[in-house]
């Protein structure tokens, strides 16, 4: 076969070796390789048949060396220099660096080292946590994250989809050791933390990633949906069971809805970038709706009844009585304290009346109160801005499973990040959470630094995903 | 004659974006396609034309797919709504330009 002279051809072979010298992303030197052999073929056969139409030879007899060399030749000739296009390739398949997501995330992990720093030193007497050794807790966080980032970063993201029912088994796994005593405490009426060495890992924090990576990795792996409705029905009982409904019931063991709420909305924007998706979330959305009130209703008069004391309960009932401009409603102590602020704010010295957890969930009306409505402004943009920034990775990742990874990750970062803001000043309830990178609790900084770098990591190969062929398709089909 | 190589850097890919807007193609074939309609005019090394068609598809101004039907398998470019958008505008600078050049040349004398 003339194809397989020509494609095997040691000048040929050299060529392409030279090009892919210069690109350093060696996932994408087979289809630079396979794109190119298809062209310096194309280039030789054109010369070929042109020479063949002389001696009238061409697909009767192969043609001689001699007129194989030649084309060649003129292939490469044609082609131009090797080094010059590799370079170029190279350019075009580096792997990159989102510096603005990464400058984001530094300026909210500054703002949160600032507020650690003036709870400790600067705040009132009263209120102030000289005691506990916030900033070099905190610093210490940061800088396990920062080299948590950093092996995430250059790691292969990709490694997730495959250990996404480990990394599943361990969210759930946490959950059972902050059951158990004594490394699992009960704060707050909540078993949620788990305490190892003197620090603290909230359990109903992390889990929501775990569960949307290990989401993550099975939408993206999942086969084209079968066309039996029983078939069907079995596909997304699994799915409602292991990502809905499971989940959900471990939230609730804790209790943290916060938790909830996060994992929800982030499972549904990841069903909704998959085709159909809407009808999937309506199907869940019921069945999980119509189990929740049957559990509430279920459990009246034991468990509510039992609540009504806890500070869950009495926090949402009260932003429910603020929400409808109940006067007998107890104030918020963190709208109290950003409303009388001003533009300008109190100053970090100034009396923190009744704000309780000013580094926790606390630490947006302590840094907005202290600093002012401008910085408010400044914070809330600064949120915005690392928002969209993260969905524009998802948007311009071409990998589906990055997509999807980048989509829950951020989502989850989202949601908290827009709650712990809007909680602050009244708009949605007030819940047990610190805002990303900002606030003090426990190992979170490191989980969230972890996910920023898992971010970067999706941006830095969005250029040297090779793209699917169908062969390789066929390939991984017939996995079990 | 032949082109200098600083105007052919400024519209390759205007004409790339131009003739994938009108057909799906492969790199070997866009060469071609180039050179025909272009009257010969535009022959360039056809190794180039890969930087810039894959740097399009990292810009998600194109997007590309395999296609292992025929004898060798060829890597397809089609062009994005984000890639009509660009060369709508590309088009549009184009037209101001060319047609400022014009004037100025048709100042010259030559009627």
């Amino acid at each position: 076969m003339t194809d397989a002279r020509i494609r095997e051809h040691k000048a040929i072979q050299r060529y392409l070796d030279e090009v892919c010298e210069q690109v350093r992303a060696k996932e994408m030197h087979e289809e630079i390789r396979l794109e190119l052999t298809g062209h310096l073929e194309e280039l030789a056969y054109e010369k070929l048949e042109l020479a063949g139409e002389d001696d009238d030879s061409l697909g009767k007899s192969s043609p001689n060396d001699e007129a194989v060399e030649e084309a060649i030749g003129h292939a490469i000739t044609q082609m131009g220099n090797p080094q010059t296009i590799g370079k170029r390739l190279h350019r075009v398949h580096k792997p990159k660096t989102d510096w603005s997501l990464l400058t984001l995330a530094a300026l909210l992990i500054g703002i949160g080292l600032m507020a650690m720093y003036a709870l400790q030193e600067l705040a009132d007497p009263d209120n102030a946590v000289s005691w506990f050794p916030l900033l070099s807790n905190k610093l210490r966080f940061v800088a396990i994250g920062a080299a948590l980032l950093l092996v995430l970063y250059f790691a292969d993201y990709r490694k997730l989809k495959t250990l996404r029912w480990p990394i599943y088994a361990v969210a759930a796994g946490l959950f059972i050791l902050a059951r158990i005593g004594p490394i699992g405490i009960q704060m707050n009426g909540a078993y949620s933390w788990i305490i190892i060495g003197g620090i603290g890992l909230d359990v109903s924090a992390i889990a929501p990633y775990l569960f949307l990576i290990a989401y993550a990795g099975y939408l993206a792996s999942e086969k084209p949906a079968s066309a039996s409705m029983v078939g069907k029905l079995r596909e997304y009982g699994k799915e409602l069971g292991l990502f809905y409904a499971m989940p959900a019931f471990l939230y609730l063991l804790v209790p943290s809805l916060v938790s909830l709420a996060v994992h929800f909305v982030g499972a549904s924007v990841l069903l909704l970038t998959r085709k159909q998706g809407w009808k999937r979330l309506l199907f869940y959305c019921t069945f999980f709706f119509s189990a929740l009130a049957f559990v509430i209703f279920a459990a009246r008069g034991f468990t509510l009844n039992g609540a009504r004391g806890s500070i869950m309960y009495q926090r949402w009932l009260n932003y429910l009585h603020l929400l409808v401009g109940d006067k007998s409603a107890e104030p918020l102590p963190s709208r109290e304290f950003i409303r009388s602020a001003g533009l300008w704010g109190h100053g970090f010295g100034s009396r923190l009346e009744g704000l309780i957890y000013p580094y926790g969930e606390n630490v947006v009306a302590y840094l907005v109160g202290s600093l002012g409505w401008a910085f408010g402004i400044g914070l809330a943009a600064l949120v915005a801005a690392f928002v969209f920034r993260s969905v524009r990775i998802a948007n311009q990742s071409k990998d589906p499973f990055a997509r999807l990874l980048v989509i829950a990750l951020s989502s989850v970062l989202a949601v908290k990040l827009v709650w712990t803001l809007l909680m602050s000043v009244g708009l949605l309830p007030f819940v047990s959470m610190a805002m990303p990178f900002i606030g003090y609790s426990g190992l979170q900084t490191v989980i969230e630094m972890a996910a920023l770098g898992l971010l970067l990591s999706a941006f830095r190969r969005k250029d040297s995903i090779p793209l699917p062929r169908s062969e390789g398709i066929e390939q991984a089909a017939p996995q079990r | 004659m032949k082109i200098s190589k600083e105007l052919m850097k400024g519209s390759t890919v205007i004409l790339i974006l131009t003739l994938l807007d009108r057909k799906e193609m492969y790199g070997y074939e866009l060469t071609k396609e180039l050179e025909t309609k272009s009257g010969g005019l535009f022959v360039l090394k056809e190794g180039t034309l890969y930087p810039i068609l894959h740097s399009l598809e990292s810009d998600q101004m194109v997007e590309a797919y395999w296609d292992e039907q025929g004898t060798r398998p060829r890597k397809y470019y089609r062009i994005t709504d984000k890639g009509r958008s660009q060369l709508e505008n590309k088009k549009r600078e184009w037209s101001l330009f060319s047609g400022a050049v014009n004037r100025v040349l048709g100042e010259g004398g030559t009627p």
